[in-house]
């Protein structure tokens, strides 16, 4: 319930500050950048698949996809 | 106003002389390898060697056409060799010592021409020799015209099959089965072999300045079948000995928090806090973070760690520590209550002059980290990556 609500605010939080800035287009070369970018690049989606193997939790917001058992 | 002559230049500029680009074809290929050791082996009942070693390779074509159109083919091959499920039966070495898993997958995405909406759809297959997977998925992520936020929504759906002897070279013709522990082989253990996986993904990012970004994405995973596996021992306290026993249906609900920003204009600065629970008892927390230095526009070091606890499955008791009247049981300790860590390194190269060539490589990658787990199972993970593209222009 704690967390619940913790994510009530930040999500209130996210659109409370997205009305304040509006980012132009020539001034997104920062955020255009690769490693601005959320997903992760390939090396890091494996360490995603080897954590969903080794640790009783899934990944939220990664790519890791079934098709393994993962019981070795 | 001087500055507003300059854009406008410059939009004229790239209008009138950047060439068009008809498609592009992009090959990724990525070689892992994988090394851990432990001591907790859920095939031994808790204890025993956890000694690992795989090699996997993942390849990747993609090829963008009339500009809105991706098309892409994903196939991988891993090589296993794992001592813990060479325990299987009691011959040293025996075929259960080396596995294969095989993956391919077909891609689709169309963006639509009116509105920056893309709708991708996959399908694919996956082979070990104790699994076979069908996965297939559907995901829409929509991006607003002022750029400042991206929606996204994904279904998928796998179907997996458990049983064993698809590239059992020593007994061929034989059906598929389950495959139990060698001294539990005497009765059927299970009524269900299959099991299926339903995800709900969503994901929402905001541009909060033009220099940060946030994301939040939750998802909901169902989970129905055989979620236990057949070979894993379990030892109770009164020295009886069953195979592995959970219940057949699981729900998961991770969430995770991103925030990316540029410190200064060459430092980024990657964080990450993740929530999950289920209803096999676990709840988990994982914070990550990633530095990254811009060392030059073409160079690109980082450096990341991550701590993760989670609390134990209901389910999950140590070696000979289950009471025999329990309904489900395990020892795997991937099930346990502890604490990981990681830390690691990577290397990117992008290649310079790519606006001058036909063909070129997009990036170059190198990665290493160190995985240590509160119950002393350690891993090593190395990775080598690369982009490469070939662009047709007019």
């Amino acid at each position: 319930m704690k967390f619940l609500k913790t994510a009530v605010y930040i999500i209130s939080l996210i659109f409370l500050t997205a009305s304040c800035h509006t980012v132009k287009p020539y001034q997104r070369v920062y955020l255009n950048d690769p490693e601005m970018q959320m997903g992760n690049d390939v090396a890091g989606r494996y360490e995603e698949r080897v954590q969903d193997i080794r640790e009783g939790a899934y990944p939220a917001g990664s790519a890791t996809k079934s098709g393994s058992c993962g019981c070795n | 106003m001087a500055f507003s002559h300059c854009v406008k230049a410059q939009t004229i500029k790239d209008t009138a002389f950047e060439k068009k680009k008809l498609s592009k074809t992009t090959i990724d290929f990525a070689f892992s390898y994988y090394n851990q050791d432990g001591n907790n082996s859920a095939v031994t009942g808790g204890i025993g060697t956890e000694k690992l070693s795989v090699y996997a390779t993942d390849l990747t074509i993609s090829h963008q056409f009339k500009k809105l159109n991706t098309f892409s083919l994903n196939a991988g091959l891993d090589i296993i060799s794992s001592a813990s499920t060479d325990k299987i039966d009691y011959r040293v070495s025996s075929a259960s010592y080396q596995d294969q898993h095989f993956h391919a997958d077909v891609n689709f995405q169309r963006q639509l021409k009116k509105t920056d909406l893309k709708i991708s759809g996959s399908l694919g297959m996956a082979f070990e020799s104790d699994y076979a997977a069908v996965p297939l998925s559907l995901s829409f992520n929509y991006t607003e015209p002022s750029k400042m936020r991206t929606y996204q929504l994904g279904f998928s759906c796998s179907m997996d099959d458990l049983r064993w002897g698809r590239f059992d070279n020593e007994h061929p013709g034989d059906k598929l089965q389950l495959v139990y522990p060698e001294e539990l082989r005497y009765k059927d253990w299970y009524d269900v072999k299959k099991r299926n996986t339903y995800t709900i993904k969503a994901g929402f990012t905001q541009v909060l300045t033009k220099k940060m970004t946030l994301g939040i994405f939750p998802e909901f995973i169902y989970q129905k079948g055989l979620l236990a596996t057949p070979f894993h021992r379990v030892y109770f306290n009164d020295n009886s000995l069953r195979v592995e026993n959970l219940p057949k249906q699981r729900f998961k609900f991770p969430i995770a928090l991103k925030l990316n920003a540029f410190l200064g204009s060459r430092f980024i600065l990657k964080t990450q806090y993740s929530f999950y629970t289920d209803n096999f008892g676990i709840i988990a927390n994982a914070v990550e973070a990633e530095g990254a230095l811009k060392i030059v526009p073409q160079f690109t070091m980082a450096t990341f760690f991550r701590f993760y606890h989670q609390s134990g499955s209901d389910y999950f008791k140590p070696y000979k520590e289950h009471q025999t009247d329990e309904e489900f049981y395990t020892s795997d300790y991937d099930l346990s209550r502890f604490n990981t860590y990681k830390a690691g390194l990577s290397l990117k190269i992008f290649p310079i002059s790519k606006k001058q060539k036909k063909a070129f490589f997009e990036n170059i990658l190198l990665r290493y980290s160190f995985y240590y787990r509160s119950n002393n199972l350690h891993a090593h993970i190395m990775s080598f990556a690369f982009s490469f593209a070939a662009e047709n222009k007019k």
